[in-house]
């Protein structure tokens, strides 16, 4: 153990110096390589060539783990990817151009990513601990004085963990993001540094383009006017925060050399996408119908099949219209590059791959298809599933449990007095409350949880694996921390409440038909509100 | 209640992480460290060093981190001695696969060395959760 500051002082000296040493060989090492690959590409294709590409595979795999320890990631990215081509070279009984290719690239982002420099060591890229948090990162609430914690109350409202304080806390600590008072004294110098770390929101009481302009330059990536308008908070926090919590993006690559598709998938990977690779073009549609990939990459020219042969194929079916195409192409044939284009090709990548390019418009691409795919499928106001979908969702699952076993109920909720809440403070505040209760039902539910708009006011929630009693206290916790939210306009601060009906398809006589089982929740509902509304239901209870 | 941790055999095949983590986890963390370049070097050393902990690099030439540490296990008493992996950031499925496969956890690289030998501790007192 370090007992005094005195030790911690030199050992942090050492450790410098370690790191130094780490550094210039990293340099080296780089440098030993570029020269061997040199010498090696003006030698005859021969067992003494091979084997010298085979080593200098594992110097990349050595740098691949070495480059991130002595703070040039971006080495590391590149090396691990190289040493696939490299060993994949060696076992090549002839020099493939496009392997070499790949490789002369791959080493060029080598030596461009140490000249970059290093990143600040002093503040590690990731925090020690070992398993990746799955819980949700707090948000960070830097506020000037004690009169705006209300802005803490609010954050934690919305469903948040909530950090205070007026300082950047430990590195080691992860943040969804962050919201920083423009009040706050120095409030850019604490926006910039922030910024390193996570999203930074800024409330700002001035904003002016010079204003917004400055706080760009600070790193600020939203910016909230005040008086503080809740749900433009709550909009950016969710984005910015599902943006870390969404399922990773699935990616397909397609190329007939199997080395090449797995050092295009291993570079998607190390982006933090989840990719697979194959070699058989054939495969495609048992690869696509076995991952629902977001995304396929593949090449433009392959021997057998090409590339738009098989972007028809995999148009052909309905489902695919959608699925976005990426496409690997030499630069030279820009008149099949149209065609492609023809047949819903959504953008080319030259070969040899620049492959933090690749990532980064894979997952662009991946994102937005995403994002639109949701938009078709989602209620415009409330970005919940509409009616339609909601409805399908539960004949399916209500098909499943008859089919496997199993217990579901459905929750129908209703507004409370809504057509009031639209007379007097207008339509746009009712469309507030309604996306309100979306974003709570979202926050406080389980993401298994099916939840759809049903109607104008109506809310329908689907909790799997959930007998009724279960179900409701869930509903209930939505109510009551809901009922407890105040709107605020420029007149006045109200509350809303709603009622719920909860059936669910369990037991012998439980409903097992979509219409049954809705009918039996929207009688509960009725029952709540001849209860005296704020309040949930049970099927059959009196 | 568990023993203090006190000895680890550690592997790693790269000579300059291993100078860095294995003066780290000796002058910050006070452990007694017995550093191997190779999963046949850990071999050769375990039975001697007594160790209480495996730290091992999960990609290493040759022998890998999973191989290396299945035959330190089948070495006479080390059965029982827990394992961590280290390795390049790794999806969470992953950690359930290195999990899976007899370790205790991951320690992802790159790693900060003034809070590695912290880390291990931690990961060392969760052990019996």
């Amino acid at each position: 153990m370090i007992e005094s500051a005195a030790m911690e002082a030199e050992t942090r000296d050492a450790l410098r110096r370690m790191r130094a040493d780490g550094v210039r060989r990293l340099g080296e090492r780089v440098a030993d390589l570029t020269t061997a690959w040199k010498t090696l590409t003006l030698r005859p294709w021969d067992a003494v060539t091979r084997t010298g590409i085979g080593e200098l595979a594992s110097v990349a795999h050595r740098l691949a783990g070495a480059g991130g320890t002595f703070g040039f990631p971006a080495l590391s990215a590149a090396a691990a990817p190289l040493e696939l081509v490299l060993a994949g070279l060696a076992d090549s009984s002839a020099p493939d151009a496009e392997r070499v290719n790949q490789a002369h690239k791959l080493i060029a982002s080598l030596v461009a990513a140490l000249e970059c420099g290093a990143s600040v060591l002093d503040e590690p890229p990731e925090p020690p601990s070992a398993t990746p948090g799955e819980a949700a990162d707090p948000v960070l609430v830097c506020t000037a004085d004690a009169a705006q914690s209300g802005l803490a109350a609010l954050v934690s409202n919305l469903g948040y963990a909530v950090l205070r304080g007026a300082a950047a806390p430990p590195p080691a600590q992860r943040m969804a993001a962050a919201v920083v008072d423009a009040a706050l004294p120095q409030a850019l110098d604490t926006c910039r540094v922030l910024s390193a770390r996570c999203p930074v929101i800024l409330l700002a009481d001035d904003s002016s383009f010079e204003a917004r302009l400055a706080a760009a330059r600070a790193g600020v990536s939203a910016i909230v006017p005040k008086p503080l308008e809740t749900n433009e908070l709550a909009d950016w926090l969710d984005q910015f925060a599902s943006h870390r919590r969404d399922a990773t993006l699935c990616i397909l690559v397609v190329d007939d050399d199997s080395v090449l598709a797995e050092t295009y998938a291993m570079a998607l990977r190390q982006a933090g996408m989840d990719a697979s690779a194959i070699s058989d073009p054939s495969r495609v549609l048992d690869a696509i119908a076995g991952a629902s990939p977001d995304l396929v990459l593949m090449d433009l020219q392959m021997p057998g099949i090409d590339g738009i042969e098989l972007a028809r194929v995999i148009r052909q079916t309905r489902r695919h219209m959608s699925l976005p195409l990426l496409f690997l192409s030499a630069e030279q044939d820009a008149a099949r590059q149209i065609q492609a284009r023809r047949l819903g090709g959504d953008d080319f990548i030259a070969k040899p791959v620049d492959l933090g390019r690749l990532a980064t418009l894979v997952r662009l691409r991946a994102e937005r298809a995403r994002s639109l795919r949701a938009v078709m499928e989602s209620d415009s106001l409330t970005g919940l599933l509409n009616h339609g979908r909601f409805k399908e969702r539960l004949s399916l699952e209500l098909h499943r449990c008859r089919r496997e076993g199993g217990v579901v109920s459905l929750a129908l909720l209703d507004l409370d007095h809504f057509k009031q809440v639209n007379d007097q403070h207008g339509h746009l505040v009712g469309d507030r409350v309604i996306r309100s209760l979306a974003r709570s039902l979202q926050k406080r539910l389980r993401r298994t949880d099916v939840i759809g708009r049903y109607g104008g006011e109506e809310f329908g929630v689907l909790l799997m694996g959930t007998e009724a009693e279960a179900a409701r206290a869930a509903i209930d916790q939505v109510r009551r921390r809901f009922t407890a939210l105040p709107f605020e306009t420029d007149r006045s601060r109200f509350t809303v409440s709603f009622s719920a009906g909860v059936a669910s398809n369990a037991g012998p006589d439980g409903p097992a038909e979509a219409e049954a089982l809705i009918e039996a929740a929207d009688a509960a509902l009725y029952a709540a509100k001849r209860a005296g509304r704020d309040c949930t239901r049970l099927a059959g209870e009196g | 209640m568990s023993a203090v941790l006190e000895r680890i055999l550690y592997v790693e095949d790269d000579d300059d992480i291993r100078t860095l983590a294995g003066f780290a986890l000796k002058a910050v963390g006070g452990f007694t460290v017995e550093p191997c370049a190779s999963g046949r070097e850990a071999l050769d050393k375990a039975l001697g060093f007594a160790p209480q902990l495996f730290l091992l690099d999960v990609m290493m030439p040759g022998m890998d981190g999973p191989t290396t540490l299945a035959r330190l296990r089948a070495l006479p008493g080390l059965e029982a001695v827990p394992a961590i992996f280290m390795t390049a950031k790794v999806q969470p499925q992953e950690v359930q696969r290195y999990k899976a496969l007899g370790s205790l956890d991951v320690i992802s690289k790159p790693f900060d060395p003034m809070t590695l030998s912290s880390g291990v501790r931690a990961i060392w007192e969760r052990r019996h959760d």
